[in-house]
């Protein structure tokens, strides 16, 4: 049956005499075939490629990363851990994170801007700077609520997971802040974020 | 070791004399071992093995699809009248896993509501020659200026002349309704500038 890789030439033909440059020129085929295979990329699943003469890979990974808590302008943000956990699944440009924070020091004073995590294995996809990033979970211990907030809601910009709050009333979504965090108070976070990355 | 594509027969065999059939025999088995690899259309879909477990196969089902774009665009489902639209931002990206559709989309707007009556869509160009499996995904969305009351916005996909398009849930925080209400024209101020962005996950096919 044909196939596009190696199809019998019909060589060398009946009756012919043994000739080494015959049989080079079937090796030769044979080897361009093998030239079509998918790439052997660790992690990987195959797809035709977008002009439908060949193979691509697309990562398929399931792993961890490190999570790191942080905010948009450290200042003297200092945070250690007791629980520092996060775990990936990846499916070509598709990523599902999720993490654990559990802190044993979290102190500042001059750090400010929106409270985040850091570390994300992908990088995410932007839109014009607005979220890139499908609703995760967000289960959020110690922090002062701003006013009115009904809802909270991780979600995935520059990279990293921000917590978003909505407002009841005159509506607003903000991110919050590292200053929702009282200094000296131990943070636990387990975050979870769909987003899409930038390449397969 | 033995696979399942080709193993060398062992022929020709030492010292014998070279015999163009056998040799023709030994390249037909490479030939079919190649046959049971797979083609390579159509474009951009995943590759697996057939459901009897004889060759590779491309499930035509089931599409690798990416792509952004920055032409989404809003309309009213009872017709657009004489409003008008500038827009200052029209973003979307997606991933097609298979059956599983990712997609965000963000559009900055300055809308005059004119006679706009109806439910809002946003409409993302690249949907429109998918077809939905069904079920609404889940997602969440940000709309603003806010609705008065409301705390919580989520985009909804809804079937609109066939096309299928984005609706925008909100919730009534008051509970007066007791059921999620679609953002519509009358919560459009006359010209004013709005920020309608979404994320949703929801069962697709591919095109």
């Amino acid at each position: 049956m044909a196939n596009p890789y190696y199809n019998i030439s019909g060589s060398p033909s009946v009756g012919s005499q043994g000739s080494s440059a015959v049989m080079r020129a079937e090796f030769a085929l044979i080897e361009a075939g093998f030239d079509l295979a998918p790439a052997l990329t660790a992690n990987s699943l195959i797809r035709t490629n977008s002009s439908g003469t060949g193979f691509s890979n697309v990562s398929a990974l399931v792993t961890t990363w490190t999570p790191t808590l942080t905010c948009d302008i450290v200042g003297n943000l200092s945070v250690a851990y007791t629980t520092r956990v996060g775990n990936v699944v990846r499916l070509g440009r598709f990523v599902y994170a999720t993490c654990h924070i559990l802190t044993s020091t979290f102190t500042h004073t001059t750090a400010s801007g929106g409270i985040n995590v850091s570390g994300l294995p992908n990088p995410d996809q932007s839109i014009s700077g607005l979220f890139a990033a499908a609703r995760g979970g967000a289960h959020i211990g110690a922090f002062t609520a701003p006013a009115n907030s009904t809802a909270f809601n991780s979600y995935v910009a520059n990279s990293r997971i921000y917590i978003l709050a909505s407002r009841h009333g005159t509506g607003g979504n903000d991110n919050l802040q590292i200053t929702n965090f009282t200094s000296g108070v131990q943070v636990e976070m387990r975050l979870s974020c769909a987003y899409i990355t930038t390449s397969d | 070791m033995a696979n399942p594509y080709y193993n060398a027969s062992g022929v020709p065999a030492a010292s014998s004399p070279a015999q163009s059939s056998t040799i023709r025999s030994e390249l037909l088995l490479i030939d079919n071992g190649f046959s049971k690899l797979c083609g390579f259309t159509p474009a951009n879909r995943f590759v697996g093995i057939n459901s009897v477990a004889t060759a590779w196969e491309v499930r035509s089902g089931e599409p690798y699809l990416q792509g952004s774009g920055t032409d989404a665009s809003i309309e009213f489902l009872g017709g657009n009248g004489t409003a008008s639209f500038g827009y200052n931002v029209r973003a979307y990206t997606y991933v097609l896993l298979g059956e599983l559709l990712i997609l965000h989309y963000s559009v900055n707007v300055t809308v005059t509501i004119g006679t706009a009556t109806g439910t809002m869509i946003v409409n993302i160009p690249a949907l429109q020659s998918m077809t939905v499996n069904g079920g609404v995904g889940f997602g969440w969305g940000l709309f603003g200026p806010a609705i008065a009351n409301t705390d919580a916005y989520g985009p909804y996909l809804v079937f609109a002349n066939t096309i299928p398009r984005l609706a925008m849930i909100y919730n009534d925080a008051n509970g007066s309704s007791g059921v999620p209400l679609l953002v519509d024209a009358s919560h459009f101020a006359s010209t004013t500038t709005y920020s309608i962005a979404g994320s949703i996950v929801v069962p697709f096919n591919g095109s």
